[in-house]
Order: C-alpha cells, then sequence, then structure tokens
C-alpha cells in the first residue's frame, strides 16, 4: 500500500470514530440547551474540553489499536508513522471546522427557536477573524493532545504499565504548558493566542506551540521506529 | 515468488531470560519448513524476530538477502499468522469485507481463492469477525495467510481451535497451493505426528537453540528402534544413545538417537534384533524431553 493511500485509509478510519464521537457531542450540546433553557444548568460549555478530550483518546490508542493493526498487515513503523502523522493533522483542522461549524449552526438555530445558547461569548459576535482564530486554535489543540495522547500510549505498549505511568508524568508539563497558553478564565471558543487587539495576531503563545508539538513528534517517531510488535 | 532465510548468531533476551540462544540456520525458499519446540523453546520469539515484529539483541538476520527489519518490501511480502483470537475479539467488520481490504495490503492476495476457502472451511461472508467460533477465527486467519500467497508465510500453530477435519483441509490446501505458487512456508506446531507430511525440512529447537536441522528425510534418518531380547539389545546398544526403552517380559524395545552404519546394520539382522524407523513425533518427544521427564 502506498504511503498517501495509507494516510487517508487512516484518516477515514479516525473519521468514522469522530462522527460518533460528534453525533454524541450533539445530543449533548441539544441536552445541555434545554436544561439551560428550564433552568437546570447555567452556562455550560462541553465542546472545548470534549473535543481535546476525544483526540487525547484517540492518541492513547495509536499504539495498541492503529500501529498493531496496521502492523500486522505488513506496514512499517515509518510508513506508519508517517501516516499517522498526516492523518492526525488533517483530523486536528477537520475536527476544528467540524466544531466550529457546530456552533456557529448552534448559535443561528438555537436562539431562533426561542431558547437561549448555552454559553457566553458567543463565536458569530466576533467577525471574520474570530472564525480563523478559533479555527486555528482548535486545530493546534486538537493535534497537540492527540500527540501528547500518542505519547503516552506508546509508554504504555512499549515499556508495560509501570514505565507507563511514567509516561502520564512526564506529561504534566506538557499539559501546563497547554494550560498556560490556553486562557482557561475565558473556555468559551477562544485560546487567546490573539493580543487584546484582535487585528494584530500574537505570534509567541504559536510558537511555544509549535515547538512544544516538534518536540512531541520526535518523542513518538523515537519510541515508535523500533518498538518491539506486541503478539 | 519465494525468500530465502539465513540467521547468524540471533539472540533475543527478555531481561534475564535468554529466548533465543546465538541461533545459526539456513531456510530455503520454496519449501516448506516445519519448526518444532516446546512451550517455551522459543519458537515465537524466533518467528516474531523473522517477521521483524522485534529486532534481535545479537546476531545478523537476511530475508531475500536483505535485514527485514523495517524493511517495507520484505514486510509487505512477509505474513505472519498467529493466535490473534483477543485482537479478533474488537474486529467488528465483516468476513467478506475484510477479506476484500486484504487486498490494499498484500500484493499478491488473491481474493477469488480467498472465497475459495471460505466456501471449504464454511465460512459465513457476511458475519462480523468478532462473533466467529475460536475455530472459525482460526480459519479465517488460515484463509488470510494462504490466500496472501506471500513469499514468506508463517503460521505460528495457526491451527488452535481447528477441529481434526478442518486442520486436515487446512492442512491440505497448505500442500496444494504450495504446489501452485511455491513459498517459504514455515510452520510452527505441537501436533507433530498431524502434520510431518506437510514438512520438505524441519528445524528443531530446545532451550532457545537450534537441536537438529534439515530435510524431513534426514532428520527422520538421525533416529531408528530396535527390538529384541533385553540381553541382545543391551549388547547392541552399548555405547549409542538411547532415548527411551520398554521391556516386556524378556523383550526390550528402544529408540536410539544417530546413524546406524552399514556393518551396524548387518551386525542387528545377524543378532536377530529387528531395527525399525522412528518418526519425526518420537525424535521430537524424546530429544526434548529433560530429564525428570
Amino acid at each position: 500500500m502506498k504511503q498517501f493511500h495509507l494516510g487517508w485509509a487512516f484518516l477515514i478510519e479516525q473519521i468514522k470514530w469522530a462522527s460518533w464521537f460528534y453525533s454524541i457531542i450533539i445530543v449533548l450540546t441539544i441536552g445541555t440547551t434545554i436544561a439551560n433553557h428550564w433552568g437546570f444548568l447555567d452556562n455550560l460549555d462541553i465542546s472545548n474540553t470534549t473535543s481535546t478530550i476525544f483526540m487525547l483518546i484517540i492518541g492513547l490508542l495509536y499504539s495498541y489499536g492503529f500501529l498493531d493493526y496496521y502492523y500486522k498487515l505488513g506496514i512499517s513503523r515509518k510508513m506508519f508513522f508517517k501516516a499517522a502523522l498526516f492523518a492526525s493533522a488533517l483530523l486536528s483542522i477537520i475536527l476544528a471546522l467540524a466544531m466550529i461549524t457546530m456552533i456557529v449552526l448552534f448559535e443561528t438555530l438555537v436562539p431562533a427557536l426561542g431558547f437561549a445558547v448555552p454559553w457566553t461569548d458567543p463565536l458569530i459576535g466576533g467577525g471574520v477573524l474570530s472564525f480563523i482564530q478559533s479555527i486555528a486554535d482548535y486545530s493546534v489543540a486538537h493535534f497537540f493532545y492527540l500527540l501528547l495522547g500518542w505519547f503516552m500510549g506508546l509508554g504504555f505498549y512499549r515499556f508495560r504499565w509501570k514505565i507507563g505511568l511514567l509516561f502520564i508524568l512526564i506529561s504534566f508539563p506538557f499539559f501546563g504548558i497547554s494550560a498556560l497558553l490556553q486562557d482557561k478564565a475565558d473556555i468559551a471558543h477562544t485560546i487567546k493566542f490573539f493580543t487584546v487587539n484582535l487585528q494584530i495576531i500574537s505570534i509567541g503563545p504559536y510558537l511555544i506551540f509549535f515547538i512544544v508539538i516538534a518536540i512531541l513528534i520526535v518523542c513518538n517517531y523515537r519510541l515508535t521506529r523500533d518498538v518491539p510488535i506486541r503478539l | 515468488m519465494s525468500y530465502a532465510i539465513e540467521a547468524k548468531e540471533v539472540s533475543v533476551q527478555y531481561k534475564d531470560f535468554t529466548a533465543i540462544d546465538q541461533v545459526s540456520f539456513q531456510l530455503k525458499a520454496g519449501k516448506i519448513h516445519g519448526l518444532l519446540g516446546r512451550n517455551g523453546a522459543g519458537k515465537t520469539t524466533l518467528l516474531s524476530v523473522l517477521s521483524a515484529f522485534r529486532k534481535a539483541d545479537n546476531g545478523t538476520l537476511t530475508i531475500d538477502g536483505e535485514n527485514p527489519f523495517e524493511n517495507p518490501r520484505i514486510m509487505q511480502d512477509t505474513i505472519f499468522i498467529f493466535d490473534q483470537q483477543k485482537d479478533l475479539e474488537y474486529t467488528y467488520d465483516k468476513v467478506g469485507e475484510m477479506l476484500k481490504e486484504m487486498a490494499y495490503f498484500r500484493p499478491n492476495f488473491d481474493e477469488a481463492y480467498a472465497l475459495q476457502l471460505v466456501k471449504k472451511f464454511k465460512l459465513p461472508l457476511n458475519k462480523k469477525v468478532n462473533q466467529l467460533s475460536k475455530g472459525k477465527k482460526s480459519a479465517f486467519q488460515a484463509i488470510i495467510g494462504l490466500a496472501s500467497r506471500a513469499p514468506l508465510t508463517i503460521f505460528d500453530e495457526a491451527y488452535l481451535g481447528m477441529d481434526a477435519p478442518t486442520r486436515e483441509i487446512f492442512y491440505k490446501e497448505i500442500l496444494n497451493d504450495q504446489e501452485e505458487h511455491p513459498r517459504t512456508i514455515i510452520f510452527s506446531t505441537h501436533l507433530v505426528s498431524e502434520a510431518d507430511y506437510l514438512f520438505d525440512e524441519v528445524l528443531m529447537i530446545h532451550n532457545g537453540k537450534v537441536l537438529l536441522q534439515g530435510t524431513n528425510e534426514q532428520v527422520i534418518s538421525e533416529g531408528f528402534s530396535l527390538t529384541g531380547s533385553l540381553e541382545q539389545v543391551d549388547a547392541f546398544t552399548e555405547g549409542l544413545e538411547v532415548l527411551n526403552s520398554q521391556v516386556l517380559g524378556g523383550t526390550k524395545s528402544v529408540m536410539v538417537y544417530g546413524g546406524l552404519s552399514e556393518q551396524q546394520r548387518i551386525a542387528a539382522d545377524q543378532a536377530g534384533l529387528e531395527i525399525g524407523n522412528l518418526s519425526l513425533h518420537d525424535l521430537f518427544v524424546h530429544l526434548t524431553k529433560g530429564e525428570e521427564e
């Protein structure tokens, strides 16, 4: 199988999983909107956290699920790694687009039906730059969490559970960096990569994120390139 | 197309345990090689090195003249069928869909042949793989192994869970398809007496080392049985390596390891001793048994 085809096959498989995830998220958000309308819940935003957690879980399954599966079909570790990276980057962007589309649809349709949007700081009030900003922020955050999940999963797959637990500990600083770069006070839709002036993009946080992402890619490759495949 | 294999001083270590200890051998291309060894002898570890599932800690291994580890050509052309019952528990695709998918990954995969085998093994094409019985799951894997027609095909106790008639179909298919599409097949098994007719060559390993290697006939000729009066058998076998002996009344029957010269054969005849052949199963059982057994 050619590298390109493998990457697409990998992406399609992940999108199948993601469609399940999105179905659940849509149902949950509708439920949240109704609960919010009747006063059961107030100002709850589940989408930002859940999509990154979803990516983290997908990353955790990379070694146990995908590497194992594709290797047994004759795909080399290096080929798998390249395909996984390609699919991960595309999935991060596709999920970000899907997330933003879902939010915009909700923010448009829900008030029209007489319900209140169950979160503050609506996205559609921010203009075009706000859309681009959110797509970029979601994409980077998704990719980062997927790589981190992949890293932790590799720890368990390669070294079994004792050292695997150590990989979770090693991951804590990465989560910390991510939390610092994201403005947790404002969890609505933005990760504040932009300066207060929305016309000027702040490159600094993106740069740090990209450096951390590069470190994770190198670590994951080094852990994958000679990992013994489990029988 | 089939691949030759050469291993030189290959070792694999798991912490303090040496699973494979400086093993050297050559496997000819286009033959069916029986890999025999008891539980824990190192068969699966050896096969996992051959299929590049893991790196050898020491030594060199070449398949078709190249190092197989992370070699896309060799890896694509090597199929390793082993007990994947646990993995298949999470395979929600249907049998037919899975077989179709194989063609994307295995360049020589023959879908028409796979469907013929599905009929022979009585597999339901529309059933999800995880819903198959243990024996049917093994048959499903055997179909993939056979229909992939990989130049290096490895079956590691691939028959687990199959009933005797299904195993018989499997063995026959190996022989039939090998005749039309020769490849290098390594067949690892415990059921030596049942599958010995498949092997062109035999590699027997014990405690991580090579115990015997040769053609099926060469290996079998390494042992013989002697039956006669107790005194005459004892006198004849003095200095020979006796693997096993049984006494019934005044008659003794022994299994001897080592070739028999023409002179010895004549002497045995003259002493009224009956010379018989040992089966591969007998040799395997008695050569690999521990001192306490």
